[in-house]
């Protein structure tokens, strides 16, 4: 018999855990799939094995916050299917199927509504040196400490911009590990010219509040701060050895370093609405590509599918559980079912997007104002440099669709998930255009590496298949 | 690289065997995280430069944590939770098909 749902839920984060718990109350069948082995998404990752150890300290109100999250949504009779990959979704007249890999099997569950929740993933931030083992995302070392309790190895360097730079730093802080050299790349002239988004974003005061505390426990126990970082570098030979930089005005200077961790934004994971079609749009502000997407986030070109939280673009956790509510509340009324939103949800919306003017003008991405050298790997997969598609760019490339046919950047297995913004910016300097006016490199389902093995599950049939 | 200041003990342990060398992770930790947490430089060889590579994002994005589990070649070991009596390997060697005259 076919697996079916009412609502499939992709992502078991904030946006995917509240638009599963509002739709499943109102009395409809809902699956939620999510890589994850536990639900939080990556800003709660772990959060109920981090609050049983009594751990919740080291991470902030934010944090503890998924604790009633992630217990309201074991409340509810959600199917939830945990350590499952989403590879794609095949749209039909009424709903359409997910299809998905646990536990070494293809499955494919048919919905009639589907909620894409799948969260963001750090901007991949280019640099000499970024491949050597020793450097990695501030983020990953964030994962690593919650999960596993573990921290950056000595000396340790954090470099990157954005506020989610700074509560990392305060984090490690807390956890007894605080930057031996903090970089800090965003670009200290801002400060003024973001100024006129200042008074419209005390409407979210606390969150202003929130960034000034970091701020000054940043300013505590690090070693060294060097601002105004435009440069950067990695070296050693088969592991990190050092990092290297120059200031704006001039300044060079050097670290030892076993640890470099790297932070330069947030953008949304938008692999599988952009392998779905679904037409995606250049935020110039938050510097990134979102897919279109009505108010109650029903997507653009569809009749059956929603997008919700940083999915959708950049709003953080809080805006997610409100994007969430909203997506899965108009997917039951969609299905004829009643959901109860609360009135808490567009008052939350509109305190998150108050904010992110100030956080995008004061935040742009480092690599808006640090040029890619040509040395550069940009795409790791394939280990193809910046040089290479400069190349191929001055030879008549037309675009990152061509680039990837000349060079294989975007086919190796992250399918351009570490590229695809790079490669996009290199090719609008090479042709004297606008980002927006550039098109991502094309994505093609599956959205991630499928065995054979794994694909034979997806016919029904009686034989018996290796699951191996 | 990262470090373990406190080993899991009791319940949080899971003995699992990482390039050879029995390891003690956390219980709801990746193979990935144990893995460097063990010592481990790298976690494969790119395959088409040969340089040592290890995870780069822990979430599933960057691919880079590629490690043969439990004879599985090409899992990735940031989704996949620690579980007792695992066998863990880098992919050090550049993929082959493994038939005579494979080059």
């Amino acid at each position: 018999m076919a697996d079916s749902v009412d609502i499939a839920v992709l992502g078991a984060g904030p946006a995917g855990m509240a638009a599963a718990v509002i739709s499943a109350n109102a009395g409809l069948k809902v699956a939620v799939l999510d890589d994850q082995a536990v639900p939080g998404g990556q800003i709660w990752r772990n959060v109920e094995a981090v609050a049983a150890r009594g751990d919740l300290g080291l991470f902030g109100d934010d944090y503890a916050a998924g604790v009633d999250a992630v217990a309201d949504f074991r409340a509810t009779d959600v199917d939830y299917r945990p350590l499952s990959r989403v590879i794609g979704v095949e749209g039909a007249d009424i709903g359409g199927d997910v299809l998905y890999v646990r536990d070494g099997k293809a499955g494919r569950l048919h919905a009639k509504r589907l909620i894409i929740a799948l969260g963001a993933y750090e901007r991949p931030m280019p640099f000499l040196g970024w491949t050597l083992p020793g450097v990695m995302t501030a983020g990953a070392a964030q994962i690593a400490l919650k999960t596993g309790g573990l921290l950056p190895k000595r000396p340790f360097v954090l470099a990157g911009q954005g506020p989610l730079l700074l509560l990392l730093a305060a984090q490690f802080r807390a956890a007894g590990a605080a930057p031996d050299v903090l970089l800090r790349l965003d670009d200290p002239g801002r400060k003024w010219s973001a100024g006129k988004h200042g008074l419209r974003a005390l409407a979210g005061f606390s969150d202003l509040l929130k960034g000034l505390k970091w701020q000054r426990a940043l300013s505590d126990d690090v070693g060294k701060t060097i601002a105004g970082v435009t440069q950067l570098e990695a070296s050693g030979g088969d592991r990190l050895a050092a990092v290297h930089w120059q200031t704006a005005d001039g300044m060079a200077g050097e670290a030892k370093a076993a640890t470099l961790l790297v932070h330069d934004g947030v953008i949304p994971n938008a692999q599988l609405t952009r392998a779905m079609r679904i037409p995606h749009r250049y935020d110039a502000a938050a510097a990134a590509w979102s897919p279109e997407a009505s108010t109650d986030g029903q997507l653009a070109d569809t009749d059956w599918a929603y997008v919700a939280g940083d999915n959708a673009g950049i709003l953080g956790w809080a805006a997610a559980t409100a994007t969430g509510a909203k997506a899965g509340a108009a997917a039951a009324a969609a299905l004829s079912a009643k959901a109860a939103v609360s009135n808490d949800v567009d008052r939350r919306l509109g305190r998150a997007r108050a904010v992110r003017p100030l956080l995008d003008a004061l935040y742009p991405p480092a690599q808006a104002f640090t040029a890619i050298s040509d040395d550069t790997v940009i795409c790791r997969c394939e280990a193809i440099k910046a040089g290479a598609v400069r190349e191929a760019l001055a030879m008549g490339a037309q675009g990152p669709n061509q680039i990837k046919a000349f060079l294989r950047t975007g086919m190796g297995p992250c399918q351009g998930r570490m590229c695809a913004y790079t490669v996009a910016a290199l090719a609008a300097e090479a042709q004297g255009t606008a980002l927006a006016d550039t098109d991502l490199m094309r994505l093609r389902m599956p959205i991630s590496p499928v065995t054979v093995a794994e694909m034979a599950h997806l016919n029904e049939t009686d034989m018996d298949l290796p699951t191996a | 690289m990262l470090r373990r200041p406190v080993e899991p003990e009791g319940n949080a342990a899971v003995r699992l065997t990482i390039a050879g060398q029995s390891v003690t992770a956390r219980r709801g930790e990746s193979v990935a995280t144990a893995a460097l947490a063990a010592g481990l430089q790298a976690t494969r060889n790119a395959p088409v430069s040969g340089e040592p590579r290890a995870p780069y994002c822990f979430m599933g994005v960057c691919f880079e944590c590629l490690m043969t589990i439990d004879g599985q070649p090409n899992r990735q070991a940031c989704l996949v939770p620690v579980q007792e009596g695992m066998t863990v390997e880098p992919q050090m060697q550049r993929p082959s098909l493994g038939v005579s005259g494979d080059g």
